[in-house]
């Protein structure tokens, strides 16, 4: 076996040996660096101490200007002895200790800590606070001052995140950034990107409820980089785009934008930060399934009341209850059997930066990780990721800079998905053997389909490799000339390589053979083991490379005419994206001991391959104009062409306006509201657009496909077509957004309260005419830009900020976000039915639009008698509504889902309290109604086992009032979730969750600098902790359906050091 | 002013930068050919015929014309589906427009599916209109286009039989449709236009196609002759003329009055052109001789084998076989019909179960009719048949799955019919339970539905489907690689004695013998005595007979219980065959009225077609509903 290079991102055994040790031995030293060296360290120092008393002084400026600061109060960390600089910024302090720390403090500066060291001369420059009104923003190309910002952006930093544990970005931002819906649909390792909605859903979406809905991301300017793999820790910011303000990105821009700038480096001498925690996992909400005795009653009921023969009889039944014959009668909980208590999750991350005379850098290498809760964590999540960032200035006038990040991604998996292990947990019968009594593994349900074996290694591993080299190179020239004028370039080649592995092969599971003896150690049939899953070993290899080129040119100009300030954008942007696949298949392998593509055999084998093309070209202008801060416009303009559609409509223009007005600068406003001391009024409009869907639908396109089988051989002929009709007219979507909002602080800033309201209108919404153009016509449809939909709604934010003297700070925020669209125009045959009609209600998305109205359950034949019934329906069944009141159920009854089957109502309430050394952070998050399929795969009854909620409700002749109908067998029932959809599998996913708490204790330093060590701290962190409310209970409510790998709730401990 | 200078050539690389390359959105795609490029090159035009190919029949998801995981066999008194019975809805009395179940359902086995079906309409549409442009420079590629363009027009005419089969008349469109044309001026053609648009579609491809050779599996003259066949004893059939007495005079589902006799005399000479020769020469496999009986019980394996061999086929096809779709084993469409119907003992998933009438109905080895009754006069269906041990040995044929005629064996599988080898366990589907000798209950059937493995895929009514699995074919891993015979020499025969019968039926009596000569030459190859009669009535009622059992779980059932309007008689409820098995021997089987797998009934004479669906009317609502729905 080839030696594994010991390099930082080497994927060998040792690695995955030290990603065990690694976070234990890091606890270990934290806790010594906390308890231990203190300790030591206080016992070396104190006789000198007593001896070193010395006086020390120094001068105070102010760091920006440079100039003296008098009035800086300064005292010695722990003692009384204090003092205060003169009107030269000087001051002197007796009889200090030589290990003191002195604590700088003045009212608009950020307070400074400075250990002695030794240092009899301490000279400190203090750097102004910044308050969030001189928050940096990043908006589209271009950063503002909070206090400047018009458009409806929200941000956070990425500190704010940073101790989240969770490996996803899109996770731990959940809840924060009022107007983003973030949903996290499974909990699988490596799956754990959530789903983002800037202000809801404002399209109408093909076949997948969110289809077409998620933001545009751009990282530092680039787009198609992953948010879910950059490393928190390099987060300077995030912000989002919500209104006009991201009509500079265009054509992509309707669902919102969302911008991060990673770190970059700060002049000075080198500084190095270690963070890292170690997090323990366990799942939030495990679908609870019957027992072999309820399962075998419920089926027993089934089989009984349709006449048909039992599969178990009551003494069977008996013995599931009584456990007496773990042979012939086992009672297995397969989830249990599948899935250990807990399991891990960590990140760690080491950043160096620093920099003189304008040359700075930064570097930061990270390691995080997710394991799964399989009982063999199989699954499994790893990334590394290195960034290094240097800026290079040349001269006076020209500056260059350069970026480049990788990311090398590992994901593995079993043979078989969380589908087939985790959902078939829910499904496998209990009345089956995980595990023989005597260890060996039991059979399957179907496809080898054991989840305690399939979780394993045993059929062979899924090994996702992903390469990821990110590169910029960006230049600044500052003619010397023209005063105000920069002219700026950057170019970014993206690499993406993933290279798949899937090397499969039979495992073995043990059956009973029932023709031999009884076993008389058992008092069952003895075992014979069989291959399961595949006839033989195989290998599935797969290669993509992705390729993406991003250049930008342009030209920025900033001038101040006397109180007038005007910023000037103007550029050209370049988008490519390539695509290629490779494919290659062999099977019949002798051992799988050498697993390359040739040990396989010639029989079989088989290759495929795929492409893609994607391009765009953009001019971008953006002018902003303020007269004092006080009178804001902003003007956006960006034309942008898309290789997607023909040369006649190719081109769109997307402009935005924006206008604000801090009235709160006014003469008047000051005289008679100065309780509420900012007030900012914003407006802003704007179109956008959206190219979603297949490129070079303007043509019938003749795709590849599967292939046929001619002559008497076994060879495939490939075959083309069919094809897809052209629409020689295809061309955008565009969405015209306004918005109003205001943003203020009361009372000196002790309250904040700011408040959008938005109307999106989206139209030439690309769908195809299917439900108008008849079948008949043989058409295979293109896109066409026919639907509209409306969408408003609002965000409010609220919060309370209050420090108690110098211990304690409060803060307390809340948001608030509402939105609710209407589909305008869609294609939609003329019905007679009005509520069938799509037009003018909220759009939802269900596979065939429509669904008969469940509205209980017949108690008796009373029901059954009263009510309009479906020919075969009996006591226990579920009730359909005659909607159309004919007298009969038929397809008219059926409606749209008078639900929300997106998140309407959203929110988040933020807690942030400091007490001296201690920081608390909670986030409690939730969303309102919301519903969604309360099932998971039709298989229940003979060929599956059922929820136990189903069974703790269920219809009885016994049991007669209730609202969970009778027990059924897979599609059997006319109320099949698979034959007449209906409201009875819907259920409301409202909930509220307490998110994160942080809790971080910020290490006094006197224990440490000795180290060399200039700031520490340490923290306990939690993600998903409580379900404080949810509607329905029966699996976690944020995650798709039972049968996805459930959300987890982790529990973190984690520290952060500064050299 | 050097500084100067080198700003301004900075920016002049810069917009060097901007402006130079190439433009990157005028490419073409890379994933799909366009039309210009496809009709440019026969060779792509070939493969585009292949796709053609790919979705006859409607469904390239789930195997292709009659092979699929839900048969259309199950859709009659044959077979049961267990994986989804509610979908066929015909079955089960809950057709309606928005209801078509088994007949427009996307997921698994759909079949007849209205817009799959025009789908590929179009296509063909959009080739014939195309073909002739194609550039082509040698005699051979000539020779090829012509052959191809015959092909489109077989394909055309499959769809159309298909369309027409299920639902009447349709709309008749022979040229390439765009997005902006009118569609709302296109009503539905009579059945007879409809039928004249497919005959006419067939003259075309057998002129192109007659004397050209080809690869196997594509079409030929012998093909498109065999769908004249079949298309015309459908349209000869009572329901479509007149014996949907309400509807008689509809146009869209009945000829005209008076036509059944010139339809019948069609369908006749179309079949005996293919017989002649004139399309290739086809023939039975196997032996056509009066078999000698009593046959030995080698004998009845032999011609079972036979007959097996038919469905089994790979590589090059034997003379029975007209034309067919053939599978890959990786790759392209999956056919895995001995997973989708081999017994749950093998981790195969038992679908498409013979009813026990359907099993019933097998003749004995000598030709005599099997009755269940024999050895208890005066019981009914549910009647028990026992035999001990010894009874079994002095008299075989107490056990009804003795002595039956050689096709029986080949296409179900009983308790205890021989199948693969599979480790310990039998190498016979056992579907029967064991007991002990004092009645209790010693194990359960392998292949039973109360089983030790998979059970819940265990057949519903005691047997599984055996003729479409490939005995060397292990399911639960592999694709299979048989043909599926979608024409054969058989059904030849068999439509023509039809149509002879039939014309004797309507006093043409010269035809009688000639149609009972054609079913004896299909009896005579399945190891069974000739069947004589002078009285038309009971010809037709062995020939039915015939059909039923030689086109077992084909498909053609559904047709014909609808052709012949007897679905009314034949949709019966489904029990499940119970057997016991004693250790010392002794037997009994049961059906099992405790044990009703499947209900089912019939909802009147609209339900012989099948609607149109709702939302094809929706989109079109010039279009006519067939009588019967709303």
């Amino acid at each position: 076996m080839k030696k594994t290079p010991s390099c930082f991102w080497s994927y060998g055994p040792n690695v995955s040996f030290r990603r065990f040790l690694l976070p234990a031995k890091i606890v270990v030293i934290l806790l010594f660096c906390s308890l231990a060296i203190p300790n030591l360290a206080t016992a070396a120092d104190y006789p000198a101490v007593e001896d070193q008393q010395v006086r020390i002084t120094g001068t105070v400026t102010d760091a920006t200007t440079g100039e003296a600061m008098p009035g800086v109060n300064i005292q010695v960390q722990g003692t009384s002895i204090g003092a205060i600089t003169d009107i030269d910024g000087k001051y002197a302090l007796e009889n200090v200790d030589r290990g003191a720390t002195l604590i700088f403090t003045f009212i608009g500066y950020d307070s400074q800590q400075v250990a002695l060291g030794g240092r009899v001369v301490v000279d400190v420059s203090l750097v102004q606070e910044v308050t969030d009104l001189d928050e940096v923003v990043v908006v589209g190309y271009a950063t503002q001052k909070r206090a400047n910002v018009v458009g409806s952006v929200t941000s956070i930093s990425g500190q704010s995140i940073q101790s989240i544990p969770s490996v996803s970005v899109s996770t731990a931002i959940a809840g924060r950034l009022p107007g983003s819906i973030v949903i996290q649909e499974t909990g699988e390792p490596g799956n754990l990107g959530a789903r983002i909605l800037v202000r809801g859903r404002s399209t109408i979406s093909r076949g997948e409820r969110y289809a077409n809905t998620g933001p545009l991301v751009i990282i530092d300017g680039v787009q198609g980089r992953s948010m879910d793999e950059i490393d928190p820790m390099d987060i300077a910011s995030l912000s989002v785009l919500k209104d006009a303000s991201a009509a500079i990105y265009g054509a992509s821009a309707a669902n919102g934008v969302i911008l991060i700038t990673t770190k970059s480096g700060a002049e000075g001498k080198p500084r190095l930060n270690y963070q890292f925690y170690q997090g323990f996992m366990t799942p939030t909400v495990v679908p609870e399934t019957t027992n072999a005795a309820e399962y075998a009653t419920m089926l027993s009921e089934y089989q009984v009341y349709q006449g048909k023969s039992r599969t178990y009889s009551d003494e069977d039944i008996a013995h599931f209850a009584s456990g007496d014959d773990p042979w012939g009668h086992p009672n297995t909980d397969w989830y249990g059997d599948l899935i250990k208590n807990w399991t891990t999750t960590y990140r760690h991350n080491l950043t160096i930066d620093g920099g003189s005379k304008g040359m700075t850098y930064y570097v930061s290498l990270g390691l995080k990780g997710d394991e799964s809760f399989y009982k063999q964590s199989t699954t499994s999540y790893k990334q590394y990721n290195v960034r290094a960032k240097i800026n290079l200035p040349i001269n006076s006038w020209l500056n260059t800079g350069l970026d480049i990040a990788g990311f090398l991604n590992n994901r593995i998996y079993p043979y078989k998905s969380a589908d087939a292990i985790v959902g078939q947990s829910t499904r496998l019968l209990p009345t089956q053997w995980s595990f023989w009594p005597n260890g060996l593994p039991g059979p399957d349900i179907e496809y080898g389909d054991n989840p305690v074996v399939t979780s394993t290694f045993a059929g062979g591993k899924n090994d996702q490799k992903t390469y990821r080299m990110q590169s910029t190179f960006n230049f600044s020239i500052t003619p010397p000339v023209i005063k105000g004028l920069a002219i700026n370039g950057a170019f970014s080649f993206d690499l993406t390589n993933y290279y798949n592995k899937a090397f499969y092969k039979p495992w073995t599971l043990y059956f009973p053979d029932k023709n031999a003896p009884i076993d008389p150690a058992t008092g069952y049939y003895p075992l014979y083991p069989s291959l399961r899953g595949l006839s033989s070993p195989e290998n599935n290899e797969r290669y993509d490379r992705t390729i993406n080129q991003t250049g930008n040119v342009n030209v920025t100009y900033t001038k101040k005419f006397g109180d007038h300030n005007l910023n000037i954008y103007a550029g050209y942007e370049q988008y490519t994206n390539n695509y290629n696949r490779l494919v290659g298949y062999r099977k019949y392998y002798i051992s799988d001991l050498i697993q390359t593509m040739d040990a396989g055999s010639d029989a079989e084998k088989n290759s495929s391959g795929y492409a893609t093309i994607y391009a765009r070209k953009s001019w971008i202008g953006r002018a902003t104009y303020d007269y004092k801060g006080k009178y804001l416009a902003e003007i956006l303009f960006r034309r942008d062409g898309s290789l997607k559609f023909p040369p006649e409509s190719r081109w769109g223009n997307f402009p935005g306006f924006l206008v604000g007005w801090r009235a709160s600068e006014e003469g008047f406003w000051k005289e008679s509201l100065p309780f509420i001391n900012y007030f900012k009024l914003r407006a802003s409009y704007g179109k956008m657009g959206m190219d979603p869907g297949d490129p070079f639908q303007y043509m019938n396109k003749f795709g590849l496909s599967s292939g046929m089988v001619f002559g008497t051989g076994t060879s495939i002929e490939t075959t083309v077509g069919p094809p897809s009709i052209a629409n020689p007219n295809i061309t955008w979507e565009t969405q015209t957004t306004k918005n109003v909002g205001f943003d203020s602080k009361f009372l000196n800033d002790l309250f904040h309260l700011n408040f959008e309201y938005f109307y999106n209108i989206r139209e030439d919404i690309l769908f195809p005419r299917d439900a108008t153009v008849p079948g008949f016509s043989g058409l295979s449809l293109p896109d066409e830009n026919i639907a509209r939909v409306d969408n408003q709604g609002f965000e409010i934010e609220l919060g309370f900020h209050k420090t108690l003297g110098s211990d304690v700070r409060l803060d307390l925020s809340a948001n608030f976000s509402h939105s609710r669209n209407k589909v305008v125009f869609m294609d939609e045959p003329e019905v007679l039915m009005p509520w069938q009609v799509r037009e003018g209600r909220p759009y939802v998305l269900n596979n065939d639009n429509l669904m008969y109205k469940a509205i209980g359950i017949y108690a008796d034949q009373a029901d059954l008698d009263t009510y309009v019934h479906l020919p075969n329906a009996k006591p226990g069944d579920v009730i359909f509504e005659d909607v159309s009141g004919d007298g009969e159920i038929t397809n008219d009854d059926r409606i749209f889902l008078d639900k929300f089957d997106m998140p309407e109502n959203y929110y988040g309430i933020t807690l942030d309290v400091g007490y001296k050394a201690f920081t608390l952070t909670v986030l409690v998050q939730g969303q309102g109604e919301f519903w969604k399929l309360n099932y998971y795969d039709n298989r229940r009854g003979e060929a599956g086992n059922y929820f136990k909620w189903h069974y703790d409700n269920r219809w009885t002749p016994d049991n007669i009032h209730t609202d969970v109908a009778r027990a059924y067998n897979r599609d059997d029932l006319y109320w099949s979730n698979d034959v007449r959809r209906s409201t009875y599998w819907y259920d409301n996913f409202a909930f509220a969750r307490l998110k994160n708490v942080v809790l971080t204790y910020n290490v006094p330093n006197r224990l440490y600098r000795s180290l060399g060590i200039q700031n520490a701290n340490v923290y306990f962190s939690g993600n998903n902790l409580a379900l404080l409310y949810s509607a329905t209970k029966t699996y976690d409510p944020e995650v798709n359906n039972p049968g996805v790998y459930p959300a987890m709730r982790t529990f973190a401990v984690g520290a952060n050091i500064t050299f | 002013m050097k500084k100067i200078t080198r700003c301004i050539l900075s920016i002049a690389v810069l917009l060097f930068f901007a402006t130079s390359c190439t433009d990157v959105l005028d490419q073409q795609a890379v994933d799909a050919f366009n039309q210009d490029v496809v009709f440019a090159d026969i060779n792509i035009v070939k493969a585009y015929i292949g796709k053609c190919y790919d979705r006859m029949g409607g469904n390239t998801n789930n195997g292709i014309l009659g092979m699929r995981e839900d048969l259309l066999s199950s859709a009659t008194d044959q077979t049961l589906c267990i994986h989804r019975p509610a979908n066929y809805v015909d079955l089960k009395g809950t057709m309606s427009p928005d209801q078509l179940g088994f007949y427009v359902n996307t997921g698994m086995g759909g079949y007849l599916r209205w817009t799959d079906l025009y789908a590929n309409i179009q296509n063909l549409n959009t080739v014939i209109a195309g073909i002739d442009d194609v550039p082509v420079v040698t005699a051979s590629e000539e020779t090829l286009k012509a052959r191809l363009k015959g092909e489109a027009y077989f394909i055309r005419a499959f769809m159309y039989s298909q369309l027409m089969f299920g639902h009447g008349g349709v709309v008749i469109n022979k040229q390439p449709f765009g997005l902006q044309d009118d569609f709302s001026t296109l009503v539905r053609s009579s059945i007879e236009e409809t039928k004249d648009a497919i005959l006419e579609d067939i003259d075309e491809a057998i002129t192109l196609l007659s004397g050209k050779t080809t690869d196997q599996g594509r079409a030929t003259a012998g093909a498109a002759a065999a769908l004249r066949s079949r298309v015309l004893l459908f349209c000869a059939s009572k329901l479509t003329n007149g014996g949907y007495a309400a509807q008689a005079t509809n146009p869209l589902v009945s000829f005209p009055a008076g036509s059944q006799t010139a339809l019948l005399q069609a369908a006749r000479d179309a079949a005996k052109g293919v017989m002649d020769g004139t399309y290739g020469t086809f023939s039975l496999a196997g032996s056509t001789a009066d078999p000698v009986l009593p046959l030995t019980e080698a004998q009845v394996k032999s011609y079972a084998e036979n007959y097996q061999k038919i469905f089994t086929q790979k590589g090059a096809w034997n003379s029975e076989t007209i034309w067919g779709i053939q599978y890959p084993i990786t790759g392209g469409n999956n056919n895995v019909c001995n997973r989708w119907n081999g017994p749950c003992g093998y981790h195969n998933w038992g679908n498409n179960n013979p009813t026990e009438p359907a099993v019933r109905s097998f003749e004995m080895a000598d030709g005599t009719e099997f009755n269940w009754l024999a050895y208890n006069p005066g019981g009914d269906q549910f009647t028990a048949r026992t035999a001990t041990a010894a009874e079994l040995a002095a008299d075989p044929l107490k056990s009804p799955f003795n002595g039956r005629e050689p096709r029986f064996y080949a296409i179900v599988l009983y308790h205890g019919a021989p199948w693969q080898a599979r480790g310990d366990l039998p190498a016979y589907a056992e579907t029967g339970h064991l007991y002990n000798n004092d009645g209790t209950l010693k194990s359960n059937g392998t292949d039973s539905r109360q089983g030790l493995i998979e059970a819940w895929n265990g057949t519903k009514t005691g047997y599984y489907l055996k003729k479409f699995m490939d005995p060397e074919t292990a399911g639960q891993y592999y694709n299979n690689t048989n043909t599926w015979v979608e024409f054969r020499y058989a059904e030849i025969l068999l439509n023509y004695a039809e149509a002879c019968i039939e014309l004797a039926v309507l006093g043409q009596a010269a035809d009688l013998q000639n149609g009972l000569d054609a079913l004896n030459l299909v009896r005579n190859r399945a190891g069974l005595p000739d069947r004589v009669t002078a009285d038309p009535l009971v010809a037709r009622d062995y020939l039915r007979h015939e059909r039923a059992i030689e086109f077992f779980g084909e498909g053609h059932r559904w047709y014909d219980t609808r052709r012949w309007m007897i679905r009314d008689i034949v949709t019966t409820n489904v029990y499940g065959m119970k057997i016991k098995q004693y250790l010392n021997g002794n037997m009994e089987w049961k059906l099992d009225i405790e044990d009703k797998e499947d209900d089912r009934s019939w909802a009147g004479d609209h339900f012989y077609w099948l609607a149109i669906p709702r939302a094809e009317i929706q989109k079109a609502p010039q279009t006519i509903q067939n009588p019967g729905f709303n």
